[in-house]
């Protein structure tokens, strides 16, 4: 009996980094379940109202959305930079990749914020004072509202943990050892590319429903 | 930039792996802007679809690029597959559930205090 070719095992790092990674994903799994319902939420109250909903919708900021849209595009563009830096250990590129995804992300959630300051004075956040000028179906315009609030807050949230992590690598890049701070690059890069995700469908969801009727 | 140049090896595949991104980057700054001009075009039902379809599209470079999906591992494949799986689980058995619930022969007698619901 001829003995069957044989591939070396894995070093405890590529081990180690594959384990981690898979976490991750499992993570990244329940975070879906985390946002699939309040996409659910949106459709649903979408399809009990549709002409309020698109006329709730050309009340956001469509230039506002799709500029915030292209600037979370070019953070995992960075992200995925410092990542593959980081895998390289060419650690200073890294630490400019990552300072750029999180200076973005900040930039992002600043827009978001002036948004929201918009939103707030044009009496379109839900609650009592709630009135969206020219919208014959108020608690429909309401209830777009309510899942705009919601859903890119909880995004914001999320973006917000993120620009945190990134931090925290900017600063463990100088002092961690190479395969250690790959690793961790690595993790918090899948975290903002699932964020990212979000935001892809987030987008047209709610800046651009109801722009052509 | 100066220490890409001290291992030649290393900085090529990084350079690569670069230039594969900035192309992904590109790909998605397009589909972007794609699915922000084609929503002012009246296509009806048609924008809903070509919204979902791009969006479909970008998460895809994403994942597969950015998330390295590509790579030989499966199992991290299968776990986003079966998280995909549940949502869509609960996702039909909730549209089955609205689709058809019927409404009550005689509605409730509306006043202040009456909660309003969807249905």
């Amino acid at each position: 009996m001829s003995a069957p070719a044989i591939l070396p095992p894995p070093s405890a790092d590529t081990q180690r980094n594959y384990q981690t990674r898979l976490g991750m994903w499992v993570f990244l799994s329940t975070e879906l379940m985390f946002f699939g319902p309040v996409f659910w939420s949106y459709l649903v109250a979408r399809q009990h109202a549709p002409a309020a909903f698109a006329q709730a919708g050309r009340l956001t900021n469509a230039w506002l959305g799709t500029g915030n849209t292209l600037l979370l595009l070019t953070s995992s563009l960075t992200m995925a930079l410092a990542v593959e830096a980081a895998r390289h250990g060419v650690r200073s590129y890294a630490r400019r990749a990552l300072w750029l995804t999180a200076l973005l992300g900040c930039v992002f959630l600043a827009v978001k914020g002036y948004e929201y300051v918009n939103d707030w004075h044009e009496n379109l956040f839900p609650g009592a004072h709630f009135h969206a000028l020219g919208i014959a179906g108020q608690d429909a315009a309401q209830m777009f509202f309510f899942v705009y609030f919601f859903a890119t807050g909880l995004h914001a949230l999320h973006l917000t943990i993120g620009i945190v992590m990134v931090a925290v690598m900017i600063r463990r890049m100088r002092t961690a050892a190479r395969s250690v701070a790959s690793r961790e690059v690595d993790l918090v890069g899948l975290y903002w590319h699932f964020v990212d995700i979000v935001w892809i469908f987030l987008f047209p969801a709610l800046y651009l429903i109801g722009r052509s009727s | 930039m100066k220490k890409i140049h001290e291992d030649q090896h290393a900085g090529g595949d990084l350079r690569r792996a670069m230039h594969k991104a900035l192309g992904i980057w590109l790909l998605l700054l397009v589909l972007a802007l794609i699915t922000a001009g084609s929503a002012y075009i009246p296509l009806g039902a048609g924008n809903a679809a070509v919204n979902v379809a791009v969006a479909t599209i970008k998460t895809l470079l994403v994942a597969v690029y950015f998330m390295h999906l590509r790579e030989p591992y499966p199992v991290p494949r299968l776990a986003c597959i079966v998280a995909l799986v549940l949502v869509a689980i609960l996702f039909t058995l909730s549209g089955i559930d609205y689709a058809t619930r019927v409404p009550p022969a005689s509605p409730p007698p509306a006043g202040p205090d009456t909660p309003r619901t969807l249905r």
